[in-house]
């Protein structure tokens, strides 16, 4: 197909109608400033051969100008070798027509318009797909792969080239087919089944369930069937003539029973009533001889109680009398014991004392000797701390004496060993003397020379004489000189002249120390409390002693033995009293329990007599009362024996009872029957209404019928599956057979796609799927996917992507254009050029419509230049 | 004296067809209401007064009233017969079945046989009746027929519905009948229902069968018994007589070829315009090239159009493909995929048929769409 001409009037931007003429088939380019249309000519393009003229509004109103009016395209173009017009307009006076140019002169209107357009571009191979070989202004940097609803134009165009290896567009068809005829039975994505293959399992589904809910209604039917039979079995064995004579014939029986043994019982219960009043008679005279018989017995007794305390009475006067004259007795002894004790306390007082005078004579002088010792050790360890006191010297303070003199020592000695020593000799006319810190050095006298020494040589001078070792020597003579006077600010304190001294006057302090010592121990062993506590002793003892002794009658031990004895003997006589006393209580409260009981009989005889009869009539009422019992008993004998008879011929209450429950039995047997006769009536008529209804339905019949309208529905939808099956396995055949052609089917597209690539990307080399979607890009020794490639590269292959699949097209006879709306927005010079040159090897091909706005960029792409101008015709 | 009455059975009014289309269904329906008329036609041909119908009178014991007394309302059109109806185990008498709605306005012409009794039909004669009260029993109803008493010299004729065990097939009552009761209950005749086929069982004991046809079971149904008894203790003259509308063929047909489904069109041809009654269950086995698929397919097509109707099942049918079919095929894809299923497609595991149905997808879509491609 090419496109020779398009025009466009009442159309987006173009209020006035526009032309683009002489559209050559190969290479055509539009270029002009923005705003120029560009664009709107492409929509139009598309709306013309895609879009039918009675499509719906508002699918058009984006293409209807601002002020108005019905959009209108005509393109001329070949197709398959021949001219045509196609002329659209939508909306208002919406119309279509096809018209053959030149010798054909075929002219096609409205829907056939269509059509024959459908038909003319299926014929050319292309179809409504020729869309994708363009490239709108603003999307060049998509992806471009042929999309699957495009699949069997790319199919085609492949097939030819490798039909010989694969069966061709033959296989692509019966598998286009068998896919298709899955469709109609099976969803694609699920597999699930649909259309008529779902409408069969439903149906089959549908009667399956009809069938269960018949064949439970017949079910029902059936039991309805068996308890009407049942029903109907079950009144007539109610109904049977001897089973209801056997049940009222054993109603009658057990009523019979029951009435003989409640007459029985009645008798039985009247002769109870009888022994029951006889025996209360003879209860009662039994009770009232008794009676008669108890009081006359009491009064008896009340006589032999009075007759025991008379007695008790006597001998208890005779007890007390000797217990008040033993009382007496005991008094008389406790009060002479309680005077003997007295005397004898105040002679036990007088001894004790004179006791204590004595012991503290014995001690007194003993006192006197240690206040006296004590009194002089006071004194002297007095004195010795008197002295202690005035001794500077310690015992600590020597140690640091000795330790300073020994350090003194030790420096004099090293000192010494470094030091010169001098020897002057004087000769014998020296007319001087040689002085040292101004006083003469003796003749034959020596100096050590341990520190400088400045000897004053008369007549000659001042000759200083220093100790070897330099400022080490100085500095140990330094600190020599430091300890020396240490050790003598030790001794000034001490009081000492030298450490001799020192050690003298120590040892004096130690001595005294020890003394002072021994002092205190021996302080300490007279006077433990200390030599005043000791002079209060000594003053105590001599108030003790007194100055007029007392003296004792007899020794105090027999004093206190006599004491103790009188006082163990009040002691007894007092224990003696309290138990006569005792008695004496105990024989008061006998008296009166006596006195008490005496009374208390007198008032009992006293009630008994109200109720006796006279004395003198006792006796004869006594006999006459045991007549009257002997009677009651014989007519409580005889109302037994009647009793015991009724009892034996009268049923017991547990018999009676199920006398009771028989006659209940029966009744209820016969109650029951009735009852159940006329339920079994409401059943059997309530069934048969059912039954009539049911068989309305005609259900068992439908049973039949659905059972094998089942059976017919389930092998329908087996055939189904086994369609579904066959067809599933011949597409799944012919797909695995695809698979495994793809290889030679990508063959096609690399031919187209690759020339195209290397005039742009020297060298390079891509991975590119069966749809031409481009997925990696190599070159010089990288590989990038295309997600990565720059908005340049992207644009530049989505252009050489569509170049390659209208190359495949036209090299299989579906030419169609290509047409590229400002796709080239990114590319740089070099790239520019190179796409120039690609563009141009295509339009060998096939047509190529360049739209763009970028007149000089373009200055270097061949091809013949075409300009919008006015559609002059469409006024006319 | 001699005695001459039909015996008929499993009439089966109000019988569903629910394998069939609802138009034919209600055809075959209608065709069995329609049975007697025919039946009332050959009594009155025969001189017969006495229609006995042994058993299956109705299709089931369920059916409506209005069906029930429209059959007695087509019985009762028919006065000069007398026509004897007996439940059998398709429409047992139990309480609340459609019999006890039929006792209320029973016409004259009409005996129900709800009850094993000995009736006199004619002076002479007795019929003695063996009615089921359940769709199954283990107990042979006719066995009290034996003990039955009747006069010296009189035809005693039974009547029941059951199964006599012992001729090589069961009939679908599950009950069981002496077949030796003709003789041991002395009767001259002993009418049978249950076996939808035309069968004689012994010399006084027959099958009359289902006066119209209702299935596929080739056992001689469509008749009914034109009985003759010259008179008590003689032999029966038996006369079968069709009264069938609608004829049923099952055909089973071995193909390896073409033309093996040819005798049968020409059976089917040769029936003439009565083709339009008959009903075909048509089985195709064997193995056929794939490219006969569609004349078969045609042929059958074109048959099914002048019967009254036809029920395939090519579920054994084996689509092959030879060598010249798959040469025939282009090189490539299309003919790999047909041989590695025409391979797949030998045996018969349910695989192989997947794959035959497949390859015969394979060539009908091929074919349908044009040697050259164009769809």
């Amino acid at each position: 197909m090419k496109i020779t001409a398009i025009r466009m009037a009442e159309f987006g931007k173009f209020d006035a109608p526009v032309a683009i003429e002489g559209l050559t088939g190969g290479l055509d380019v539009l270029a002009g400033p923005n705003e120029l249309g560009k664009s709107t000519i492409l929509a139009a393009t598309r709306l013309a051969l895609t879009t039918k003229h009675g499509t719906k509004a508002k699918d058009i109103e984006a293409f209807r100008p601002y002020r108005g009016g019905a959009p209108t395209v005509e393109i001329d173009f070949e197709c398959a070798g021949r001219k045509w017009r196609l002329c659209k307009r939508w909306l208002t006076q919406a119309r279509a027509e096809l018209l053959e140019r030149g010798g054909g002169g075929a002219v096609f209107r409205g829907p056939e318009a269509e059509a024959e357009l459908e038909r003319l571009l299926a014929l050319d191979g292309t179809s409504s797909q020729i869309p994708l070989l363009w490239l709108d202004q603003g999307h060049s940097t998509e992806k471009f792969a042929v999309p699957s609803d495009a699949r069997g134009l790319l199919d085609a165009a492949i097939a030819g080239e490798v039909a010989a290896m694969t069966g061709g567009d033959r296989a692509r068809r019966v598998r286009q087919r068998a896919q298709a005829e899955l469709d109609e039975l099976v969803t694609r994505a699920r597999q699930q089944p649909t259309k008529s293959y779902l409408t069969a399992i439903t149906q089959a589904k549908a009667k399956a369930d009809a069938l269960a809910k018949a064949r439970a209604k017949l079910d029902q039917v059936e039991d309805q069937l068996r308890v009407l039979a049942t029903t109907r079995e079950r009144e007539r064995a109610i109904a049977d003539p001897v089973a209801s004579a056997a049940r009222y014939g054993a109603l009658e029986r057990a009523r019979d029973a029951l009435a003989t043994g409640q007459q029985a019982k009645a008798h039985a219960d009247r002769a109870a009533y009888n022994q029951r009043t006889a025996a209360t008679s003879h209860k009662l005279a039994a009770n009232e001889h008794a009676a008669l018989q108890a009081a006359l017995s009491q009064l008896d007794d009340l006589d032999r109680l009075d007759a025991a305390d008379a007695r008790e009475a006597i001998e208890a006067a005779t007890a007390m009398a000797g217990l008040i004259a033993e009382s007496t007795t005991h008094q008389h002894d406790a009060e002479a014991l309680s005077a003997t004790i007295t005397a004898l306390q105040i002679e036990h007082a007088q001894a004790v004392t004179a006791h204590h005078q004595a012991a503290a004579l014995n001690r007194l002088p003993q006192i006197a000797a240690r206040l006296e010792a004590a009194r002089a050790a006071a004194q002297r360890s007095g004195e010795l701390t008197a002295e202690l006191s005035t001794f500077g010297a310690t015992f600590a303070d020597l140690e640091v004496a000795r330790l300073e003199a020994a350090t003194l020592r030790d420096l004099d000695t090293r000192l010494s060993a470094a030091a010169a020593v001098l020897s002057i000799d004087y000769a014998p006319d020296a007319i001087g003397r040689i002085r040292v810190a101004g006083r003469d050095l003796p003749d034959g006298g020596s100096l050590t020379a341990d520190r400088a020494l400045v000897l004053d040589i008369d007549g000659i001078g001042r000759l200083t004489v220093r100790p070897g070792g330099g400022e080490a020597t100085e500095d140990t003579a330094r600190l020599r000189d430091g300890h020396r006077g240490a050790l003598e600010r030790l001794c000034a304190a001490a009081g000492v002249t030298d450490l001799a001294d020192f050690e003298a006057r120590v040892a004096a302090r130690r001595l005294l120390e020890a003394e002072l010592s021994d002092l205190r121990a021996r302080l300490q062993g007279l006077a433990p409390d200390g030599v005043a506590a000791l002079e209060v002793t000594y003053t105590d003892a001599r108030t003790e002693a007194g100055e007029a002794p007392t003296t004792a009658t007899r020794p105090l031990t027999q004093i206190e033995a006599a004491l103790n004895s009188a006082r163990a003997k009040l002691k007894h006589l007092e224990a003696a009293t309290t138990k006569t006393s005792s008695a004496i209580a105990l024989q008061r409260e006998a008296d009166a329990g006596r006195t008490a009981g005496i009374r208390g009989r007198a008032l009992q005889r006293d009630q008994l007599a109200t109720t006796l009869p006279p004395a003198a009539e006792r006796a004869t009422r006594c006999t006459a009362l045991a007549l009257a019992l002997s009677e009651a008993e014989t007519t409580a004998n005889d109302a037994a024996r009647t009793l015991s008879a009724w009892l034996d011929r009268a049923p017991d209450d547990a018999t009676l009872t199920r006398l009771v429950a028989d006659v209940a039995t029966a009744q209820d047997v016969v109650d029951r029957a009735s009852r159940e006769l006329q339920e079994l009536s409401k059943i059997a008529d309530h069934t048969e209404i059912l039954l009539v209804d049911r068989r309305n339905e005609d259900i068992e019949s439908l049973v039949a019928e659905l059972t094998d309208a089942v059976a017919e529905a389930d092998a329908v939808v087996r055939r189904f599956e086994a369609e579904v099956a066959a067809l599933r396995r011949l597409e799944q055949e012919l797909a695995s057979e695809a698979a495994a052609s793809e290889a030679q089917f990508l063959e096609p597209i690399k031919a187209r796609f690759f020339p195209y690539l290397h005039l742009l990307f020297p060298g390079a080399d891509a991975q590119v799927d069966a749809t031409f979607g481009l997925r990696e890009l190599a070159r010089n020794g990288a590989t990038e996917h295309l997600d990565r490639l720059s908005d340049g590269t992207r644009e530049q292959i989505a252009v050489l992507a569509r170049l390659a699949f209208a190359r495949l097209l036209a090299d299989s006879g579906r030419a169609a254009p290509v047409i590229l709306d400002d796709a080239l927005v990114f590319a740089d010079d070099t790239r520019m050029l190179r796409l120039f040159r690609a563009l141009e090897e295509a339009a060998n091909w096939h047509q190529v419509i360049v739209l763009t706005c970028h007149e000089k960029s373009f200055a270097d792409l061949a091809g013949r230049r075409v300009a919008l101008q006015s559609w002059e015709r469409v006024n006319a | 004296m001699a005695f001459k009455f039909i015996h008929t059975a499993d009439w089966q009014i109000g019988k569903r067809f629910g394998r069939f289309p609802a138009d034919k269904a209600t055809l075959l329906n209608q065709a069995r209401m329609d049975a007697i008329q025919r039946i009332a036609a050959e009594a009155m041909a025969h001189g017969v007064r006495h229609v006995l119908i042994a058993g299956d009178v109705f299709d089931s014991e369920t059916l409506p009233d209005e069906l029930a007394q429209r059959t007695l309302a087509r019985l009762s059109m028919h006065a000069k017969v007398v026509w004897h109806l007996l439940p059998g185990n398709h429409d047992p008498a139990r309480p609340g079945g459609l019999w006890g709605a039929l006792t209320r306005n029973l016409p004259g012409n009409v005996h129900l046989h709800l009850e094993p009794r000995l009736i006199e039909l004619e002076s002479g004669v007795v019929l003695l009746t063996a009615p089921l009260a359940a769709k199954s029993t283990t107990l042979d109803p006719t066995a009290w027929m034996d003990a039955a008493p009747s006069p010296a010299g009189t035809i005693r004729i039974g009547l029941a519905h059951g199964s006599v065990q012992g001729f090589g097939s069961l009939g679908e009552a599950a009950v069981p009948i002496d077949p030796a009761r003709a003789r041991s209950a002395r009767l001259d005749y002993l009418a049978l229902g249950d076996w939808h086929g035309t069968k004689q069982i012994g010399p006084a004991t027959w099958y009359a069968g289902t006066p119209e046809p209702d299935s596929f079971t080739d056992n001689g149904p469509g008749n009914i018994l034109v009985v003759d008894i010259p008179g008590a203790g003689s032999q029966p003259t038996v006369t079968p007589v069709s009264t069938a509308i609608y004829r049923w063929l099952a055909r089973r047909v071995l193909m390896t070829r073409l033309e093996d489904i040819e005798p049968l069109i020409a059976e089917l041809e040769r029936l003439g315009p009565a083709a339009s009654h008959h009903v075909l269950d048509l089985s195709v086995e064997g193995r056929i090239p794939v490219a006969a698929q569609a004349m078969l397919e045609q042929n059958i097509a074109r048959l099914a159009l002048r019967l009254f109707h036809v029920r395939t099942d090519y579920s054994r049918l084996r689509w092959a493909a030879g060598f010249a079919d798959l040469e025939a095929l282009p090189a490539g894809a299309l003919r790999t995929v047909a041989e590695r299923l025409a391979k797949a497609a030998e045996g018969d595991s349910p695989d192989a048929r997947i794959a035959a149905d497949a390859l015969s997808r394979l060539f009908t879509f091929d074919a349908a769409l044009g040697a050259d491609g164009a769809p």
